[in-house]
C-alpha cells in the first residue's frame, strides 16, 4: 500500500502465475510421464517373468544357460559328477558354426568352464570332456 | 535361510557404510548421520566390494569374518568421530516422502518377486561375472589358474573384479553357489543407489521432483530388464550415477564431503567394469573444466581413484592379461582405422537413439536435455556445462570403441548398444533433479529481483 501511495508499482507488476512455477510443474509432469511410460512397459514384463520363471525346476534352473544355447545337459552332468575341486580337464569339441564373435565350440568350452567349476579347464589334460553337437 | 544369510551380509555392509560416513566427512554429527543415512548402504557395499576385490589379489578370502570385522571397525571409527556431537531430531516426514516411499517400496517388492525366481541364463552373466564370483568363492582368491588361465580368456579376464567379489561375499554368506538368490544382490544395489540419490539431493531438490525422479529411474524398463540379466552394466551405471550426482552437488556447493562420496563411487565404477574408466575420466575432465580453481581437491580425488584401481592393474600386467574386445592403442593403428572411420558416426547415432528410446529409458534423457538448456537460460554456467561435457565425451568415447575394435562393428554394436549407454543415461538422470532445482532457484531469483544474478552456485569458480 505504501509503495502505491509513493507511486512504486512494485509487486503489482509481478505476473499472477510465476514462470518458474509453470516450468517446475512441467518438469514434474514429464518425470511423472516418464514413470508412467516405464510402468506401462515394465510391469507386464515383471509379471511375465514371475509366472514363467517361478515354474522352473531346480534342474532346469541349473541348466538354464545351457538350455538357452540348446546344449544337451546329460554329458555335462555326467562329466561334472566325475570331477573334484581343482581337477584339471580339457574340452574336446568341434569348432562348429561361427557366430558373430566366437564359434559354437568356443561357447561349449565357455559353458564347460562355468559349469564344471571348481574344476579348472586347461588347454591340455588327461581328463577330457567330449561334446558333439546333435 | 539363504535369503536371510544374504540379507544379513547386506546389513553388515550397511553397518560398514554407516561407519564410513563420518570418515568421509558426510556426517559430522549424529544429526547429519541420520539425515544422510541413505548414503550408508551404497557406501558400505562399495567399501566391502573394494576391500574384497583387493584382498582377493593377495590370497585373502573375504567372508563372514571379514565382513563382520569391516563393519565393526568402521562403526567404531565412525562412532568415535561423532562422540559428543549433536543428537538427531526426529521430524515427521512430509506427505510427498511418504507417498514416494510407498510407491518405491511397492515397486521394489514387485521386482523382488521377479528377481528371486530369475534363472542365470544370459551369456555375459555366467561366462564373465558369475563364473568369476564362483571362482573367488571356491578358491578364496583370484587364482591365476582361472583369472589368468588361457582357457578362460573368453571371460574378459582384464575386467576388474568388484562385482564378482560382491557375488563371492554373497556365496560365502549363503554357504552355497546359488545363482537364483544371487539376483537379489542386484536388486539390492538398486535400492542402495536410490537411497543414496535421495540422501544426496534431498536438501537441494524439492521433494516432489526428487521422488518423481527416483520413481522414474526405478521404472525405466532398461533398469529392470538389464538388472535382471545379472550383467555389470546397470550396477556400474547406478554406482557411477550416484558419483555424478555427488560431483554435481560439489560443483554447486563446494562441500568436501560430496566430492568424497563421488570419489568413492568413481573408485567403485573403476573396479566394476573397464568402461568405468572412460566414464570416470570424462567426469574428471568436465569437473576440471568447470571448477579449475579447485584443481587441488580434484587432483587428490583422482589420485585416490587411481590408487584404488592400481592393484588390479598390477595384477593384469603381472599376468599379461589383455582386453579381447578392443585396445585403445589401436587408435594409433592408422591401417586399421583407415577403413573404419565411417563407423564412428553410425555408432554415435545408434547409441543416441538407444539413449532416447522411451521404451528403454522413458523420458529421462529428453528431460535432462531440456533442463540443461533451461539452466543455461537462467544464467547458470558451471552445473549445466558439467552436465553437457561428460555425457558428450562419454558418448564420443563409446562410439570410438566401435571404431577401434577388431570385431565386425555392426554385430558388436547390436549386441552391446542397449547396455553400454546405461551409465550415460542414469548419470544424466541423477543430475536432472539437481539441474531442475538450481534452475528453479536461479529463475526465482531473477523473478524476484531485476538485478543480475549474483555470482555463486551456478557460476564457474
Amino acid at each position: 500500500m505504501e509503495g502505491r501511495v509513493q507511486g512504486d508499482p512494485g509487486p503489482a507488476q509481478r505476473p499472477p502465475v510465476r514462470l518458474s512455477v509453470v516450468v517446475a510443474a512441467i518438469v514434474a509432469a514429464v518425470f511423472a510421464g516418464s514413470a508412467i511410460i516405464g510402468a506401462v512397459e515394465v510391469l507386464p514384463r515383471v509379471e511375465d517373468g514371475i509366472s514363467k520363471d517361478s515354474q522352473l525346476t531346480s534342474a532346469q534352473r541349473r541348466h538354464a544357460a545351457g538350455d538357452r544355447l540348446g546344449f544337451d545337459p546329460v554329458p555335462f552332468d555326467v562329466f561334472r559328477r566325475s570331477l573334484r575341486p581343482r581337477d584339471r580337464y580339457a574340452v574336446d569339441v568341434p569348432e562348429g558354426s561361427k557366430g558373430p564373435f566366437i564359434t559354437r565350440g568356443a561357447v561349449v568350452r565357455a559353458y564347460g568352464a562355468f559349469y564344471f567349476l571348481p574344476a579348472i579347464q586347461v588347454r591340455k589334460a588327461e581328463r577330457i570332456f567330449r561334446y558333439r553337437f546333435p | 535361510m539363504r535369503v536371510a544369510a544374504l540379507l544379513v551380509a547386506n546389513v553388515l555392509m550397511l553397518g560398514a557404510g554407516f561407519g564410513l560416513l563420518p570418515v568421509l566427512g558426510v556426517a559430522r554429527s549424529w544429526r547429519e548421520l541420520v539425515a544422510r543415512s541413505g548414503l550408508a548402504y551404497l557406501c558400505g557395499i562399495l567399501l566391502a566390494g573394494i576391500v574384497a576385490a583387493n584382498l582377493a589379489l593377495v590370497h585373502v578370502s573375504f567372508g563372514w569374518i571379514g565382513l563382520g570385522l569391516l563393519a565393526a571397525v568402521s562403526l567404531i571409527v565412525g562412532g568415535r568421530r561423532l562422540r559428543g556431537t549433536e543428537r538427531p531430531v526426529l521430524r515427521q516426514p512430509g506427505w510427498t516422502a511418504l507417498a514416494g516411499t510407498a510407491v518405491l517400496v511397492a515397486l521394489l517388492v514387485e521386482y523382488w518377486r521377479a528377481f528371486i525366481v530369475a534363472p542365470l541364463n544370459r551369456y555375459d552373466a555366467w561366462a564373465i561375472w558369475t563364473l568369476k564370483g564362483h571362482a573367488l568363492y571356491a578358491f578364496g582368491w583370484a587364482d591365476p589358474a582361472v583369472f589368468a588361465g588361457p582357457a578362460y580368456r573368453f571371460a574378459n579376464l582384464d575386467y576388474p573384479i568388484l562385482l564378482p567379489s560382491l557375488e563371492a561375499i554373497d556365496f560365502r554368506a549363503m554357504g552355497a553357489f546359488d545363482t537364483r538368490i544371487l539376483h537379489l544382490q542386484f536388486l539390492l544395489l538398486l535400492v542402495a543407489a536410490l537411497a543414496a540419490l535421495g540422501a544426496l539431493l534431498r536438501d537441494r531438490v524439492p521433494p516432489l521432483l526428487l521422488w518423481l525422479s527416483l520413481i522414474a529411474i526405478a521404472l525405466a524398463p532398461a533398469v529392470f530388464d538389464q538388472l535382471l540379466t545379472a550383467y555389470a552394466d546397470i550396477p556400474l551405471a547406478l554406482v557411477f550415477a550416484v558419483g555424478v550426482a555427488a560431483a554435481g552437488r560439489w560443483v554447486v556447493t563446494d562441500e568436501r564431503w560430496s566430492l568424497a562420496v563421488a570419489t568413492l563411487c568413481f573408485g567403485g565404477a573403476l573396479l566394476t567394469k573397464n568402461e568405468g574408466t572412460l566414464f570416470v575420466l570424462t567426469v574428471f575432465v568436465a569437473l576440471l573444466l568447470v571448477a579449475v580453481r579447485r584443481w587441488r581437491a580434484l587432483a587428490v580425488a583422482a589420485a585416490i581413484d587411481v590408487a584404488l584401481l592400481l592393484p588390479w592393474k598390477v595384477y593384469v600386467r603381472v599376468h599379461d592379461i589383455h582386453d579381447i574386445n578392443y585396445s585403445l592403442l589401436d587408435t594409433f593403428d592408422f591401417d586399421h582405422l583407415s577403413g573404419r572411420l565411417g563407423v564412428g558416426p553410425i555408432a554415435f547415432r545408434t547409441l543416441g537413439s538407444q539413449m532416447t528410446d522411451p521404451q528403454q529409458w522413458g523420458l529421462l534423457l529428453p528431460l535432462f536435455a531440456v533442463l540443461v538448456v533451461a539452466a543455461l537460460v537462467t544464467g547458470l554456467r558451471a552445473l549445466p556445462l558439467f552436465a553437457i561435457v561428460w555425457p558428450l565425451l562419454s558418448w564420443l568415447g563409446l562410439s570410438w570403441i566401435y571404431v577401434v575394435t577388431h570385431f565386425e562393428y555392426s554385430s558388436y554394436l547390436d549386441s552391446t548398444k542397449a547396455r553400454v549407454v546405461a551409465s550415460i543415461v542414469l548419470g544424466t538422470a541423477a543430475l536432472t533433479p539437481l539441474l531442475a532445482a538450481e534452475a528453479w532457484r536461479a529463475a526465482r531469483r531473477a523473478e524476484s529481483s531485476p538485478r543480475p544474478l549474483p555470482s555463486g552456485a551456478g557460476s564457474i569458480p
